[in-house]
């Protein structure tokens, strides 16, 4: 369970930081996303009927002090209240500079392009290989340590790198990120470098790849579900690609990983290898465009032969959703998605889900 | 004779009423010119508009050794709405999207402005400043420079 007083300090603070948000030294970007989200599953078990309605908010502030930059983000549901960023930032030279604190893991690129900002994501649900770490999902969303990121262009076009160096998460039933609220549980090396091309600077069409390391203690000794071994550790090495293609109509998006476990107790270790990757098209309707129909399919195969995936049971090798978003509102969004899904413990379901998104101040 | 004379005095009336009626669009359209300014101090001289695009959409640009900082003139909405179309080739609503999701990824989104004094006193503080506004405000506002128009 969370410390739920460090987290009503931490929206203290930015509601403070808001309040102080008009005209002064204080006055940066302070962004609020609501969202109310129901899910309806035709298999339920205890944890899926806890997850039927889940108002939330994330809360996030960025604010620039000379070269000195500032983001915080947080996140406080009907399950949840986390820190989920906190870094302040060097400009070290144009278009380079240095954080230091909890961040999004480079890795995966929709993690660092909508992370818990629903609004800004046109879909309902996120690709579970992506999916939060306390919500099974297998890669680490949160690194605390140090980063870099640059970009460079190059006539029309921008390269840009992204390298960092931390701590990262913990494992228990879930992975479990280092929490800058409740610091008592920290876990060990973890590091990522991502490169990305733009073949035109500022245009989101962005191609990429990326690497990272996460050696993951877990807190007690588990059996890997598929070696039968006794396993307290495992060390992940991932190779990423991404692609992200937009125009007036049109948005692709995708990954693929490959992802190596080598997971290990007293005297043993396994390895695994295997991939997963998921591709999202979305078409935009009419000339306003505020209507956008959208469908993804996401795969895992081998996920059930990986003694590391097959500790994550709400893991879902195989997923697809097709879905509708309607913007009420330039900041102001409805969301409609039904789901095919198949899960790391084997049970299969049918779900639909709606949602109601926004970004304030409008 | 005289017939003739007034005949060719009313099509060169007709002609000239033409002529003015011609032009009137020309300057109308010379009017939603948006340019690009620095302060007179500036060490800027010149930028294109892929590049004032890039630096509008947080993108790093770096112009004779300086890396500009671009001001947002939400202070005139026809300046702003003619640099949607002309520059960033979207709608204000789609420019704004971008801003927030470029902001929540940790880029920097450009200051807004919506008071005229305000933003050219920020516009004199900083030599890499860089904002826009119509030509002819560009052209009748003293102590900036014109560096692109677009």
């Amino acid at each position: 369970m969370k410390d739920f007083g460090a987290s009503y300090a931490a929206i203290r603070t930015l509601i403070i930081l808001f309040a102080a948000s008009t005209g002064s030294v204080w006055a940066g970007d302070f962004l609020i996303f609501p969202s109310i989200t129901s899910v309806h599953q035709s298999q339920q078990d205890t944890e899926l009927a806890a997850k039927e309605f889940v108002p939330a908010a994330d809360f996030f502030y960025t604010n620039d002090f000379n070269q000195t930059r500032f983001l915080a983000e947080f996140l406080k549901s009907s399950q949840e209240a986390e820190l989920e960023r906190m870094q302040v930032g060097w400009r070290i030279m144009p278009g380079k500079t240095a954080w230091i604190g909890r961040f999004h893991n480079p890795l995966s690129f929709w993690n660092t392009q909508m992370h818990h900002g629903e609004f800004l994501q046109t879909s309902l649900s996120r690709p579970t290989v992506s999916n939060y770490e306390d919500e099974h999902g297998p890669l680490p969303a949160h690194i605390t340590g140090l980063m870099i990121e640059s970009s460079r262009t190059a006539g029309d076009s921008e390269i840009n790198y992204t390298a960092d160096l931390g701590v990262g998460p913990t494992f228990d039933t879930t992975l479990q990120p280092f929490d800058l609220l409740d610091p008592h549980n920290p876990g060990n090396l973890a590091a990522s470098v991502r490169l990305g091309y733009h073949p035109e600077a500022g245009n989101p069409n962005q191609y990429g790849v990326a690497i990272g390391y996460a050696d993951i203690p877990f807190t007690s000794t588990v059996t890997d579900p598929v070696s039968n071994l006794p396993v307290d550790e495992v060390e992940q090495a991932v190779l990423s690609a991404f692609l992200n293609i937009e125009s007036d109509k049109f948005h692709l998006i995708g990954e693929l990983f490959i992802l190596d476990n080598a997971v290990s107790g007293t005297g043993n270790s396994t390895k695994y290898t295997t991939f997963s990757a998921y591709l999202q098209g979305e078409y935009r309707l009419g000339e306003s465009a505020r209507t956008t129909l959208y469908g993804r399919i996401e795969s895992t195969p081998d996920a059930a032969k990986d003694g590391y995936l097959s500790l994550l049971p709400e893991f879902s090798p195989h997923q697809g959703v097709v879905g509708i978003r309607y913007d009420l509102t330039p900041k102001q969004a409805l969301k409609l998605e039904a789901g095919k899904t198949t899960r790391q413990d084997s049970l299969e379901f049918n779900s639909i889900s709606a949602q109601w998104s926004m970004v304030l101040p409008l | 004779m005289e017939h003739g004379v007034t005949f060719v005095k009313y099509i060169i009336a007709i002609l000239f009423a033409a002529c003015v009626l011609l032009a009137t669009p020309v300057v109308h359209a010379e009017e939603q010119l948006v340019a690009v300014v620095v302060n007179a101090e500036s060490g800027i001289t010149t930028i294109s508009a892929k590049q004032v695009r890039r630096a509008y959409l947080g993108a790093s640009i770096v112009l004779n050794g300086i890396e500009i900082k671009p001001l947002l003139n939400e202070t005139n909405k026809l300046a702003s709405e003619v640099f949607m179309q002309r520059v960033m080739f979207m709608s204000a609503e789609a420019y704004e999207r971008q801003l927030i999701s470029r902001s929540f990824q940790g880029g920097i989104r450009p200051k807004v402005y919506e008071d005229l004094p305000e933003l050219l006193s920020a516009l004199h503080k900083d030599n890499a400043a860089i904002t826009f506004m119509l030509y002819q405000t560009a052209v009748d506002t003293p102590g900036i420079r014109i560096i692109g128009r677009l």
